[in-house]
């Protein structure tokens, strides 16, 4: 009955929920442009790391120190929203983007003039629970942003990859290749096969065949898909951080609530500064060296113009 | 009297949309609560859930043998999806046909094939094995059509539906792939449904007299049924409608007689006689006719259909052909794959389950990860099409019981998901000389990534280019058999990590939840 429910429920409380985001999201707004002004004129901020806040509060005042999120988004473009959906597992668990995040993200996107924002996750659960479970359905449903589906061949279609030297050529979501802007949205998380999953590792869940680059490995495959792949903005969930059994996780005992948050438009340097939190050094993450020295990003946080803010 | 007909048609569209929709897209419908409880009527499986001394009553069997034995066949026009897809079918034909007139007059039917059919039904039944319901049981014949040929056909109305609304912006409707496609099953419910549309075109209701053992069964009940159709002799003008609307031949209207037993109780007659010449009337007198000797199996026969059988098998060939296309850059070289298929969690053993299932395919229609999918001889000669977890399809979802709770016939049983957390279908192997990271000394874990109790884990792994490696480690007493190490796994032919079946199911130890030892858990400065 979800069909129907939807059309009953769709020009009723779409109407309304809307005209209720409308007011939230001015209010963020209002909050942002108040904190912009703390930073530097001029200064070109590489990464802002945020600490000690609630997730949407801290995306407030990191957004901010990057102009807002109309540095980002025109009126009118479409937006994707690329959340870590990838396994049927409550919030508590820290196997996906927090929806807390997810929501305010998508606000900000709207508030900037976005016509549409569109999210999804090729899941390893089946999506349909993991979109519903991760709470992450319920969060978009109330943005106003759209959830769409990733679990066909048909969504998908072949780029080719130049800059690749194992991965030549992968099939990416239509949304991705259509969209003007692509926000990456990762949790940080335990991962042995990848070491940690952040940035570059959830673009896995932008493609389709993703065992393929398991079997060829991993590492390079990742680093080469960040050859091609550049999201406009990183924002890294780290505010309950899975330490170990990841990245699906076995209970809420795996984490560790860090209440922190990276935003950047350098995924090398988000993930860097990712695994810091982690615990580990960037180098113990042979896909972040990779990306490096491939001219991703920097992974040397030392040379970087970090933002430092405390809430 | 006129009542009965509408009243059947009623009872019959309610019954064959709602069955219908069940087998179509059944987590859309887990919203409605206890639909599925209208499976409980069907008769063998509600039988086959009594014969396993289920505590609360399987009441479908004992409903329609009482009413039989009070007002005939009640079952084979009310419930029964496939007899009621017989209905629509000569329906359907009926519109078609330039007469527009019905045609059928009285024939006896194969009484020795249904006699025999209904025998061994019987006997098969004692002996503890569907092996002959799998061909036999109406429901499950229909339940294989809506599986294999009706959701198929669904689905591809569905994602044309659903390309057209998602490139307006909805995406409410999503596309649905099927999954579900195994060869010997699309082939022999294509084979049932032609022979019923031949059948019905020609003979009307043959099949449900000479081929259903559930009809045959009812038939020896309606034999002494207390209330019966007949006809009032000084009422009847002798016009013939009533053998010409009866889709089970039974009526000779000649001799005012109706073969009660083979009566499917549609009761078209009644409805189309001007003059009410056909009503129940009470029967006392006249001893029902012994079936005694046509019980006995003629094992000639037996052995005829068992070399059919065999023959079938000649031209078995793989079910599901696992993905071909080079996952990994080697090709692996020990084969991986369980020598038992797989069971869904609550079908017990082996054993169970193959005298429980009659493969109707309501699980496989249902499980929304498809990892059950249907087999052809892997159980057996007498296990044929009886489902089994499907790894190169997709794993188990930990989080799902949904299987059991559906299962009509109790060959599934229900389990509490924490029950069925702990359930194992089959133990973990890990197959070293097959895995990426020994071999190709490179990172992958997928494995690992996905297994839900972390009965495989990965663990440090020391090679000869000094590397920071990881390498998969097995605990089997962890390990539950959902497959969700094996889907993943990207090495071909030959997976490196498979789960061997247990004939019997286990008990999984519950996965170790251990709190992460620090101090304090909220940083207070950045660590860079």
């Amino acid at each position: 009955m979800e069909r129907r429910d939807f059309f009953k429920k769709a020009i009723g409380t779409g109407l309304i929920a809307g005209a209720a985001l409308k007011l939230t999201g001015y209010n963020a707004l209002f909050a942002a442009e108040n904190t912009t002004s703390t930073a530097a004129p001029g200064d070109k901020i590489d990464l802002v790391a945020v600490m000690g806040g609630e997730p949407d509060v801290m995306f407030d005042k990191g957004i901010a120190e990057l102009g807002g999120m109309q540095a980002f988004v025109k009126p009118g473009q479409t937006v994707v929203v690329k959340p870590n959906i990838g396994w049927d597992q409550p919030v508590e668990v820290g196997a996906n983007t927090n929806p807390v995040l997810v929501k305010r993200i998508i606000q900000h996107c709207f508030n900037a003039g976005a016509k549409e924002v569109y999210v999804f996750d090729n899941t390893c659960d089946k999506w349909m629970n993991c979109y519903k479970n991760s709470g992450i359905e319920q969060a978009v449903k109330d943005a106003g942003g759209k959830l769409v589906p990733a679990d066909s061949k048909n969504y998908y279609r072949e780029v080719s990859i130049p800059n690749g030297v194992n991965l030549k050529k992968a099939e990416v979501h239509e949304k991705i290749l259509d969209c003007d802007v692509f926000i990456n949205v990762p949790i940080l998380k335990d991962h042995k096969g990848g070491r940690i999953s952040v940035c570059m590792k959830n673009l896995m869940g932008i493609i389709e065949n993703r065992y393929w680059w398991h079997g060829h490995n991993l590492h390079q495959c990742i680093a080469d898909f960040a050859t091609y792949s550049k999201p406009a903005l990183n924002v890294v969930d780290a505010y309950r951080v899975m330490l170990k059994n990841g990245p699906r996780g076995i209970s809420s005992e795996d984490c560790v609530i860090k209440k922190s948050l990276l935003i950047s438009t350098d995924m090398v340097a988000a993930d860097a500064a990712a695994a810091k939190i982690y615990g580990i050094e960037p180098d113990e993450v042979e896909y972040i060296k990779l990306a490096h020295a491939m001219k991703v990003g920097n992974k040397n946080l030392t040379e970087l113009n970090i933002k430092r803010i405390k809430v | 009297m006129k009542i009965l007909k509408p009243l059947r048609v009623v009872v019959a569209v309610i019954f064959m949309l709602f069955t219908t929709l069940l087998f179509l897209h059944f987590n859309s419908f887990l919203k409605i609560p206890d639909i599925s409880v209208i499976l409980e009527l069907q008769y063998i499986p509600s039988l086959l859930k009594f014969l396993q001394g289920v505590t609360w009553i399987a009441f479908g069997f004992v409903v329609f043998t009482l009413l039989a034995l009070l007002f005939g066949r009640i079952y084979c026009s009310f419930i029964c999806p496939l007899g009621i897809l017989q209905d629509f079918f000569i329906r359907v034909n009926r519109l078609l046909s330039k007469r527009n007139k019905n045609r059928y007059s009285y024939h006896q039917s194969l009484k020795w094939l249904r006699h025999l059919i209904t025998g061994i039904a019987l006997v098969s039944l004692i002996l503890g094995s569907t092996s002959l319901l799998i061909w036999l049981d109406p429901y499950s014949h229909f339940g294989r059509m809506a599986t294999h040929l009706l959701q198929p056909i669904y689905y591809f109305g569905n994602n044309g539906l659903a390309l057209i609304v998602n490139h307006l912006g909805y995406y409410g409707i999503y596309r649905i792939e099927v999954h579900t496609f195994h060869w010997a099953t699309f082939l022999f419910a294509s084979f049932i449904l032609v022979l019923l549309l031949a059948l019905t075109r020609i003979k009307g209701r043959f099949f449900c007299n000479s081929l259903c053992p559930v009809g045959g069964f009812l038939s020896w009940i309606s034999k002494v049924s207390i209330f019966r159709l007949a006809f009032e002799p000084s009422k009847c003008i002798s016009c013939s409608r009533c053998e010409k609307a009866c889709k089970a031949e039974s009526i000779d209207y000649k001799n005012m007689k109706i073969d009660f037993d083979r009566c499917v109780a549609c009761y078209n007659c009644v409805d189309t006689c001007n003059v009410n010449a056909i009503t129940y009337q009470v029967r006392f007198h006249k001893k029902a006719a012994s079936n005694s000797k046509n019980e006995t199996i003629d094992s000639g026969k037996r052995q005829t259909l068992k070399s059919i059988l065999f023959a079938g098998t000649a031209l078995s060939g793989l079910s599901f052909t696992i993905d071909k296309e080079s996952f990994s850059s080697f090709v692996s070289k020990n084969p991986a794959k369980s020598k038992l298929p797989v069971l869904p969690p609550g079908a017990i053993s082996i054993t169970h389950f193959k005298g429980t299932c009659t493969a109707c395919h309501l699980c496989i229609s249902a499980c929304p990860s498809n990892v059950l999918q249907s087999t052809f001889i892997e159980f057996g000669i007498d296990g044929m099409f009886i489902p089994k977890m499907n790894f190169d399809v997709n794993y188990c979802q930990y989080e799902c019981n949904l299987c059991g709770d559906i299962c009509p016939t109790g060959a599934i049983k229900p389990l509490k998901l924490e029950d069925k957390k702990i359930t194992q279908l089959g133990k973990v192997q890990f197959i070293k000389d097959n895995c990426v990271v020994s071999q190709l000394e490179k990172d992958c874990g997928a494995c690992a990534e996905h297994c839900p109790t972390k009965a495989v884990k990965m663990v440090p792994y020391p090679n000869k280019s000094g590397k920071n490696l990881f390498i998969p480690e097995v605990n089997t007493d962890l390990c539950i058999g959902c497959g969700a190490c094996e889907h993943p796994c990207p090495v071909r032919p030959h997976k490196a990590i498979y789960v061997e079946s247990n004939p019997h199911h286990l008990l999984a130890q519950k996965p170790v939840i251990k709190k992460i030892e620090t101090p304090k858990s909220e940083q207070e400065e950045f660590p860079f």
